[in-house]
């Protein structure tokens, strides 16, 4: 079988207020940065993925407009809807359609207008992503549900809410040097342990906002690969794994159960939580990215506290992860966030992590993981990427 | 009868399980149990996924009896649930085994929601024909 690279990626500026551009506007802007980074044209491109967690759409179908305003139609255009993990979801649906075989160049576009909804209404619809019949009438948010993890993780670990408010300080570290983030202001761990509660333990800087914004991936078979570029970067391991809707169905409360998804990905790019030498982690809220470590094998279960506070996860820590800023830092368009950490890792692995910012580049890096969660761990996807 | 009469906001009306406010509204907490397999399911269901037998169940009553595995201390309702900050939410095990989600009585201070400590699952009126389980203190 012929392996799968990544030849092509590209992402609009995250914007936490209207930006004045349409979904399909910024969705060509993504497409238009991809092409012109893989140097193809719209006709090289032989299907179009497009990834949305549509409840935040006003239209309906957005594949299909979106498909038509980036020149794609009549080319077989597929929409994939998947939480929180929606991008990196159509990733692994390119990555199988070209490894059947069934078509030879893919692009991935996910996107979210998170500003097409008031505030009000995007909470609403966050919390209808639990058990309709038995915990949303209860009002549980992602935010509660974090909250749980959190709780439970300080009690059985002797985790703080100061390790919480680590995560957020890097965060901001790597944020400031990051153009396309929403927030690049540093901040302090007095400032973050100051701000407001708003689920106990999570206060309002442990959270990431919504965000708009779209960010685009363009794949291909080794062979044209190859030809297109001296540089791509291939998927070497997928791993997705499935948590309870039912937040009372869970197992344990210290894991989005992410660990399944990676144990998977590891597999099957035969590689081990050690070979990894850079890390885009699904940090929605800073207990998140803790867990992460986890989950992912970066340390011991329970130990994901002493990883931040010794600073292991800064460049030049045993592990760097979140260097572009993560969600904390550049907010969170649902649908196009999988596929941005996708893009910040194919920049880190080529080396060209400079188009971010030159302090953000793991030098030499060349394997890459990607974490992306949907929901409260309902799903994970894992993705491990290698340069040759 | 509908869903419609069960919790703070309801978003569906339908499901086999109605039978479970008319529970809440005699004061029962009801699971149901598998004829076939024995499963006890808490919430109640009526399909068993363990064997895949259905529409055969029978009611039973459950303690309430509970013991805090997690919760968190709410500053912040979405919408809908604005009138009720604070409040705080736990995820409780049941003395019968299953677990659950449920919000605490507002007389439980802060303070006294820890894991591990033993409360009441009960059933309480909201409002007229609304009907809702809660994290009591146990007397």
């Amino acid at each position: 079988m012929e392996r799968v690279g990544i030849i092509g990626v590209g992402q609009t500026p995250f914007y936490r207020i209207r930006n004045a551009k349409a979904v399909k506007e910024m969705c060509f802007e993504a497409f238009k940065d991809a092409l012109d980074d893989s140097g193809l044209s719209p006709e090289d491109i032989d299907a179009l993925i497009v990834c949305s967690t549509e409840e935040y759409d006003k239209q309906r179908a957005p594949w299909s407009a979106i498909g038509d305003y980036l020149g794609m139609v009549p080319k077989p255009i597929t929409g994939v809807t998947n939480l929180c993990a929606a991008g990196t979801m159509g990733v692994k649906v390119a990555w199988a359609y070209i490894a059947s075989g069934l078509y030879d160049v893919v692009a991935v576009v996910g996107y979210q207008k998170m500003t097409e909804l008031s505030g009000a209404e995007a909470q609403e619809r966050m919390v209808r992503a639990s058990d309709i019949i038995w915990e949303s009438p209860f009002g549980v948010g992602m935010i509660h549900a974090y909250a749980f993890f959190a709780t439970r993780h300080m009690h059985e670990y002797g985790t703080k809410e100061e390790h919480l408010a680590m995560v957020r300080v890097k965060s901001s570290h790597y944020g400031s040097y990051n153009p396309y983030a929403v927030f690049r202001e540093k901040v302090t761990l007095e400032r973050v342990l100051q701000s407001r509660v708003l689920a106990w333990p999570l206060k309002l800087f442990d959270c990431c906002v919504n965000a708009d914004g779209a960010a685009c991936a363009i794949l291909a078979r080794e062979s044209i690969a190859k030809k297109v570029t001296d540089t791509p970067i291939w998927i070497e391991g997928i791993g997705v794994s499935t948590s309870s809707c039912m937040l009372s169905m869970r197992d344990k409360y210290i894991t989005t159960g992410s660990w399944r998804a990676a144990e998977k990905a590891y597999k099957m790019a035969k590689v081990e939580p050690k070979d990894i030498d850079v890390a885009e982690v699904h940090d929605c809220f800073t207990i998140a990215e803790i867990m992460a470590y986890e989950d992912l094998g970066f340390c011991k279960r329970g130990e994901g506290a002493k990883l931040i506070e010794e600073g292991q996860t800064y460049i030049g820590g045993k592990i760097p992860v979140n260097v572009d800023g993560g969600l904390l830092s550049k907010g969170h368009p649902v649908a196009a966030t999988g596929v941005s950490q996708i893009r910040t890792m194919v920049l880190e692995l080529r080396g060209e992590a400079y188009k971010i910012h030159p302090k953000v580049q793991v030098d030499g890096a060349e394997k890459g993981l990607v974490h992306n969660v949907g929901g409260t761990g309902n799903i994970a996807v894992v993705m491990v990427l290698g340069r040759e | 009868m509908s869903w419609k009469h069960f919790g703070f906001v309801s978003y569906t009306t339908d499901t086999k399980v109605l039978r479970f406010i008319r529970g809440l509204k005699e004061g029962k907490l009801l699971a149901t149990k598998c004829k076939k397999c024995g499963t006890l399911w808490f919430p109640p269901r009526l399909d068993c996924s363990k064997c895949m037998s259905v529409d055969n169940m029978e009611w039973v009553e459950i303690s309430g009896r509970c013991r805090v595995v997690t919760y968190t201390l709410c500053q912040f309702g979405p919408k809908g649930f604005e009138h009720l900050v604070p409040y705080n939410l736990g995820i409780v095990e049941l003395k019968e085994g299953p677990r659950v989600l449920a919000i605490f009585d507002k007389e439980i201070k802060p303070e006294e929601v820890k894991i591990g400590k033993e409360f009441k699952l009960a059933p309480i009126k909201i409002s007229e024909n609304k009907y809702v389980f809660m994290i009591k203190r146990l007397k």
